[in-house]
């Protein structure tokens, strides 16, 4: 087994769960932080994906046409779909510096350490993701004649849970997608049907956000997205060792 | 007219289940056969 | 075990063309839709048997994630495959009842939208299965994504329900003559039937499959060797 570099720094007691919580945050934020400082340092690719993120805007905008009514009334809709386009970019990257260290599976560790993992991984694809909103909304905004300003507060919370719904399957299913032949196809194929819940709640709360909402159904879909959130962050979590078992 | 669609509907029910069996059928005839094949090599 | 495949065929397509009659000629047809509503007694029956199918994935798959028993990855195999059939079938007829009913092929129905992601989904398990050569690490995969995906299509009911309702009144349910009620009972219990004979010759077939590939691999390794 190649011992290339291990992306998660051993303790010296390193025998049984170690430390139990302390241990296990520290573990996620190390994962969490190590993949930031790759990010950071190689931000061409981040600046790539903001802008394939804004070239998919504009070519929806090509499609949609010119009826500023139409635009303002599918905007929030369309952000969306930009959102999961470049999503699915740098989720099937995720693990690509544990692929190039020997493989997943060459990390010989616990579930409680391989739940890090997990959880480290999503919360870096999330900052990710919420980093490339703060370009794609304004985007959005001048592109499809939408008011984002004044709604920046509701928007953003919106944002986050979508986002955060997106990161938690979608981490979880590039873990699945890295080990299988056609990875590129096999993510958006497992991803996007179990992302519809996200989609749906995510696009409706916004398109209510920027159009108002005469019936007050804005709570319905937030408790959709807030459920969707914790039922598959507990249950992702709680199944991703046996994705990586070897 | 509308019963059009019926009849479609309940042949499409009918050719499927049988379309499927048929290929069950093939790929079972096709595996056995490969299966014997290999097994007689084996011997 | 041959003879009693067999019979469970023979009693499949007696209940399938006993049903079929009962719908088509038996039963009067409906005063408001005609005969087109004869197609709820293949559409209704196909729709639950693609539920059922899909519950019989999730159950192996939880199974086989416990006791790593292949059987059990088989059977949710077979039972993947048969589900999409019974699933596209109900898309399918859906849409046949659409046209005339509505005026339209589609429309974004909550059980019916929920079954064509449901369909997604489990294409995407089959998917998955191909793309995977390592029989135990399939088995695994594939048991994980039947999970996951199972537990979604609730939540995915849930939101297409709230999107297509939340600001229309559900429509009222009218309530059902006893012969329709038994046509679509009658024809309930044939699809069950029709799908355990397909379940169980599918199943047949998976286990044959694994046998020659486990066959041809290990002759591939004794290869290798030399």
């Amino acid at each position: 087994m190649s011992s290339a570099t291990q992306p998660v720094p051993r303790s010296a007691d390193s025998a049984g769960e170690g430390g139990g919580r302390h241990e296990f945050l520290r573990r996620t934020g190390a994962i969490v932080w190590k993949d930031l400082l790759i990010e950071v340092r190689t931000k061409q690719s981040f600046t790539a994906m903001a802008f394939f993120a804004a070239l998919v805007l504009f070519i929806f905008s090509f499609a949609m046409g010119a009826d500023v009514r139409l635009l303002q009334a599918t905007g929030g809709g369309l952000v969306w779909i930009g959102i999961a386009f470049t999503g699915i970019l740098s989720l099937s990257r995720t693990y690509q510096s544990e692929e190039l260290a020997g493989g997943l599976e060459g990390l010989r560790i616990l579930p409680g350490e391989q739940r890090a993992i997990y959880i480290g991984k999503l919360l870096g694809n999330l900052v990710l993701l919420l980093t490339l909103e703060l370009f794609l909304f304004p985007i959005a905004g001048i592109l499809f004649q939408l008011e984002l300003w004044r709604v920046a507060a509701p928007l953003a919370g919106v944002a986050l849970l979508g986002t955060l719904g997106f990161s938690i399957i979608g981490t979880f299913y590039a873990a699945l997608a890295v080990h299988v032949r056609a990875r590129e196809l096999m993510l958006p194929l497992l991803l996007f049907p179990a992302l519809v819940p996200v989609l749906l709640g995510a696009v409706n709360a916004t398109t209510l956000i920027l159009t108002g909402d005469p019936d007050g159904v804005m709570s319905s879909w937030i408790r959709l997205l807030v459920a969707f959130d914790v039922i598959f962050f507990v249950v992702c979590t709680w199944i991703f060792p046996l994705v990586l078992e070897e | 007219m509308t019963s059009g669609y019926m009849i479609a509907g309940y042949l499409l029910t009918w050719g499927a289940m049988a379309a499927y069996l048929w290929r069950l059928s093939v790929r079972s005839q096709h595996t056995q056969r490969a299966l014997d094949a290999e097994r007689a090599t084996l011997d | 075990m041959a003879k009693t495949q067999k019979i469970m065929g023979f009693l499949a397509l007696l209940l399938f063309i006993i049903g079929s009659v009962v719908g088509l000629f038996v039963v009067r047809a409906d005063a408001a839709m005609g005969d087109v509503q004869r197609l709820m007694y293949v559409h209704v029956p196909a729709a639950w048997l693609a539920m059922l199918a899909f519950f019989v994935v999730f159950i192996m798959s939880v199974l086989y994630l416990v006791q790593r028993n292949p059987r059990w990855d088989l059977i949710a195999a077979s039972s993947a495959e048969v589900g999409v059939l019974f699933t596209a079938l109900t898309l399918a007829l859906g849409s046949l009842w659409g046209k005339p009913t509505w005026g339209v092929w589609w429309t974004w129905e909550p059980r019916l939208t929920t079954t064509a992601v449901m369909l997604m989904i489990y294409i995407g398990y089959l998917a998955m299965r191909s793309f995977a050569d390592d029989p135990d690490k399939r088995a695994r995969w594939s048991a994980i994504v039947g999970v996951v995906g199972f537990i979604d299509v609730p939540i995915v009911y849930l939101s297409v329900y709230w999107w297509r309702t939340l600001h229309q009144p559900p429509s009222s349910p009218r309530s059902i003559a006893p012969e329709i009620l038994f046509a679509l009972l009658l024809n309930l219990l044939a699809f069950t039937v029709v799908y355990l004979y397909l379940l169980v010759r599918r199943y047949r077939l998976a286990v044959n499959e694994q046998e020659l590939e486990r066959i041809v691999a290990h002759q591939t390794r004794q290869i290798s060797h030399d």
